[in-house]
């Protein structure tokens, strides 16, 4: 009879190796599967999305013609081809655009004789409050308002929230982007670099970008 | 050993087809979609870029409203899925697709769960092949019968003892050996069956097969689910009922018969006048659609009694029908191809020829000969305006 029994020492020789040779294997598993998504998903949480690059950039600009807030014309952004563009696009209620407004004016005076154009689009806005903020704060010279009618611009932009500026080369393609206010230094370094044929940043980021 | 692990293979390939069969037996919708609701299904697969995760469907925002606009409008200008997809990935990259994409690491995230259960069954068939080894079952019988014994053994010392058939020196000492045996037997545990050298690699390269074959499996059912037409089995396009009963060896003398047996029957009476029409035999055509229009306002017997009307001469008839068939479905690519030619040709009004062609264009579903058909006829009235 007790022949048949095994003794608790034979068990642990004979069945406990290969058992815990399966759970050397599973924890290896495990352990590699988890650091494996963990640095994938780390690596992703690391990426600010409004630091990604735009699929835009080195794109033509999207082909929008958009009325102008201030008198019966429409301006077609393929006219200013030829010319260095920033685009603007800005509402009555985003304070960022506020921040920002004196630095755009400022670059549009200084670059009039340039080739640069500016084109201000009035995004997710009426055009009545559009003109009472440029009543407020004042108009560049020369510089284009121009309304976003059912945000054909914004999205052909891919727009995510304003201020959002865009840099458009002589050929008319988008080499540049600015997610959040403006400065002045910007302007004139991603201008400068475009009319010297230097490197542009493809995309900086400024402060948050609002929506209404 | 053999029997039970082909009988396991057995119960997994049973379960698999089942799987297949029934994720193949799940229809997509049978009707073919309206513009509105595929603007609906485009909008609510795409995530509105400033709206916390919402679709675009979903949004409250005015950005997404006018976001849902422009996806009416492309769907109404004929663009293919791809097109609107491809439009808003050019323009906010792949993270505008609700459900990650197949690309880069959308491919680990759909493949987690595959390499989840992969491993879990792996895991399963390794357990179950080391414990039911046939030794382990033997001795593990073995030391329940012994301790079946050992506490028979007891309980008739008992007995005996209480009888007198023992002197109580003796007892004690059988009932020590016994108690000492019992306790043994307790502790014992199934002596495992050697792990047999091949098993080890042998279960490794099984479990990856399996799982390949799994990820496999995934892959093909979730292509070929995809790519199905609306109402198409994954088997092929035998979705409706109606085109499942295969009337095409039936002649139309006996389609007659069953007919004027169950006049009640609407399907195969419609099958029938659509026979009829496609052969140009209107006179028993009309006959049956107008059985069918006392029984129900279906659109196709609107429509095509409507376009039998107008190719009679009855113009304004024909219009009629035709508007009532669209009143109830404009789901139906003839009805907008027969009020676009009746327009044009009947009423000479090429402007009201043109939205209907238009429509008939954004049915993704049309045979290629229709399409070339309206696209020429829509040049030709756009040409007269």
């Amino acid at each position: 009879m007790t022949g048949n029994a095994a003794s608790p020492e034979d068990v642990e020789d004979s069945s406990g190796s290969p058992q815990r040779n399966m759970g050397v294997w599973i924890a290896v598993g495990v352990g590699v599967v988890v650091i494996v998504f963990g640095a994938v998903f780390a690596s992703r949480f690391g990426v600010d999305p409004d630091l990604v690059a735009s699929p835009l950039i080195g794109q033509p600009a999207p082909d929008v013609t958009l009325p102008y807030l201030e008198f019966e014309a429409d301006l077609n952004l393929a006219e200013l081809k030829g010319d260095i563009v920033v685009v603007n696009f800005w509402a009555s209620w985003c304070t960022g655009c506020r921040v920002e407004h004196d630095a755009l004016l400022t670059a549009a005076g200084a670059y009039r004789d340039a080739g640069v154009s500016f084109v201000g689009i009035l995004h997710q806005d009426r055009t009545a409050t559009g003109i009472d903020f440029l009543d407020e704060f004042g108009r560049g010279d020369p510089y284009r308002y121009v309304l976003d009618d059912r945000s054909r611009a914004g999205i052909g932009f891919g727009v995510l929230g304003l201020p959002t500026t865009f840099f458009l080369n002589r050929e008319g393609e988008i080499v540049g982007q600015v997610n959040g206010p403006v400065s002045l230094d910007v302007l004139v370094r991603t201008i400068d670099a475009i009319i010297l044929g230097g490197s542009v940043d493809p995309i900086t980021k400024t402060g948050e970008l609002e929506n209404r | 050993m053999n029997k039970k692990r082909r009988s396991s293979i057995y119960v997994g390939v049973i379960v698999g087809l089942l799987a297949f069969i029934v994720v193949g037996l799940i229809p997509r919708d049978t009707n073919p979609e309206t513009p509105q609701e595929r603007s609906h299904r485009i909008a609510s697969e795409l995530r509105c870029p400033f709206c916390n995760g919402e679709s675009i469907a979903d949004a409250q925002s005015s950005i997404a409203a006018d976001l849902r606009d422009l996806i009416d409008e492309q769907v109404a200008s004929g663009m293919t899925d791809e097109q609107i997809f491809g439009y808003y990935i050019s323009v906010y990259d792949d993270r505008v697709l609700l459900s990650p994409p197949l690309l880069g690491w959308g491919t680990v995230l759909w493949a987690l769960p595959l390499v989840v259960a992969g491993g879990g069954v792996v895991a399963l068939l390794r357990r179950r092949r080391s414990g039911t080894a046939p030794e382990v079952t033997s001795s593990r019988a073995a030391i329940e019968d012994a301790r079946r014994i050992v506490a028979t053994d007891i309980a008739e010392l008992d007995v005996q003892e209480a009888a007198g058939e023992l002197d109580a020196a003796e007892a004690a000492r059988l009932r020590q050996s016994y108690l000492a045996e019992q306790e043994a037997l307790a502790k014992a545990e199934p002596q495992a069956a050697p792990a047999p050298t091949r098993s080890r690699a042998r279960s490794l390269v099984g479990g990856g097969i399996l799982v390949v074959g799994a990820i496999a499996l995934t892959v093909a059912v979730v292509v070929t689910v995809r790519d199905r037409a609306p109402g198409d089995l994954i088997t092929g396009g035998i979705a409706d009922q109606e085109q499942t009963r295969d009337l095409t060896t039936v002649t139309n003398e006996e389609m007659e018969a069953v007919i004027a047996a169950n006049p009640d029957v609407v399907p195969m009476r419609l099958a029938l006048a659509g026979r009829y029409f496609d052969e140009g035999n209107f006179s028993d055509a009309v006959r049956h659609y107008l059985e069918v229009l006392d029984r129900e306002q279906h659109p196709e017997a609107l429509a095509n009694v409507g376009w039998m009307a107008y190719l009679n001469g009855e113009v304004e008839t024909g219009l009629a029908f035709v508007e009532r068939s669209l009143a109830i479905t404009d789901a139906l690519p003839q009805a907008h191809w027969y009020i676009a030619n009746i327009r044009y040709l009947g009423m000479q009004d090429p402007t009201g020829a043109v939205a209907p062609l238009e429509t008939l264009l954004a049915f993704e579903s049309i045979p290629a000969e229709v399409r070339d058909a309206a696209v020429s006829l829509l040049d030709e009235v756009k040409a007269s305006l």
